[in-house]
């Protein structure tokens, strides 16, 4: 039983399911602790193999994106093309080379990533088969619904000049 | 961040809650309520992390991580449950699945290969292996990859 600071005595299994606690190590010995760490990780990361770079790379795009997406605001003004860069740039492929795997026109390709024109679902899907499955097509579409949902908030100009179209809407007491 | 798998103990419920970053000052106030019983002052110069119950703004756990850049790994200095939280009684599940969780989400974010390590008490391994996944690595535990993606799908539903 470890030694708890509560007067109630817990079992071992409830203590590590609630804690995880101090090393309680001297500072030799942490020192000697920390050192073997940084021994063993340095030789850990020079295992890596470049696939395992490559997936390493892409979780974390992913993840990027999921806490986006969550992020009730878009405080670093990001957005579909942004992710879209982002991802060339971990897979290493010049725009023409990547046109080529996902069979769409160069010229189409460099518009999106310049955010010129928007992306399409197939895109999506293209991308999801691209990344071995690693990012889902859903997490792309997404991305590009956040930028639709600003663009309807905040397009009073657009909204306006709309609604002039309109000859006839409904009108409710309230 | 929101989403996280923290549930009603008795009624197995989610319950609306967040882990959130927290400054020196905030630890101050928290732990002035005497809910924890670790030497939290200590903590200040790593990455504070809580849980806290949105409904009516209760911090339910605490965790302090150490990034170690030069080996692209996290290490969790410290992580403790509020008092009302340990043992069979206890109010919430999964606090501290949750917050080693969020320190694998911050591990895949950084480029570490989602590399989480603690220095264990030597009793308590069997427990962070069996729930979490941890394995051993000299003399400190740890998970990566695919147990740490594993972790924050189970607990932050990522």
């Amino acid at each position: 039983m470890v030694n708890s600071t509560e007067k109630i005595n817990y079992t071992d299994e409830e203590l590590a399911d609630a804690h995880i606690f101090p090393h309680g190590l001297t500072d030799e010995e942490l020192k000697v602790v920390d050192e073997e760490m940084r021994i063993l990780r340095l030789q850990h990361l020079l295992q890596m193999t470049e696939e395992e770079k490559l997936q390493n790379a892409l979780f974390s795009l992913k993840y990027k994106m999921r806490n986006f997406i969550e992020e009730e605001t878009n405080s670093d003004n990001k957005n579909f093309s942004t992710f879209f860069v982002e991802y060339l740039e971990i897979v290493r492929k010049k725009q023409i080379e990547f046109a080529q795997e996902i069979s769409i026109h160069p010229t189409k390709l460099n518009q999106i990533l310049r955010d010129k024109q928007m992306p399409n679902i197939a895109l999506m899907y293209r991308l999801e088969k691209h990344s071995g499955g690693v990012i889902p097509a859903i997490m792309w579409w997404k991305l590009y619904n956040k930028r639709i949902e600003a663009n309807i908030k905040n397009d009073t100009a657009g909204r306006e000049l709309e609604m002039n179209k309109v000859h006839y809407h409904l009108n409710f007491d309230k | 961040m929101r989403n996280i798998l923290l549930t009603e103990r008795q009624t197995k419920q989610p319950i609306d809650s967040e882990i959130i970053a927290i400054s020196g000052i905030d630890l101050a106030t928290i732990i002035i309520n005497n809910n924890f019983g670790f030497n939290w002052k200590r903590e200040i110069e790593h990455d504070l992390f809580a849980i806290r119950i949105l409904a009516n703004n209760k911090i339910v756990g605490l965790m302090a991580l150490k990034d170690f850049k030069s080996e692209s790994r996290i290490q969790i200095m410290l992580l403790e449950s509020s008092k009302e939280n340990i043992g069979a009684l206890k109010l919430y599940d999964n606090i501290a699945g949750c917050l080693i969780a969020f320190a694998c989400n911050i591990a895949i974010l950084n480029k570490y290969q989602g590399f989480v390590s603690l220095i264990p008490k030597t009793i308590l391994i069997e427990h962070y292996k069996k729930n979490y996944g941890f394995v051993e690595f000299g003399r400190q535990i740890m998970v990566d990859s695919e147990i740490s993606r594993e972790l924050v799908k189970k607990y932050l539903n990522g």
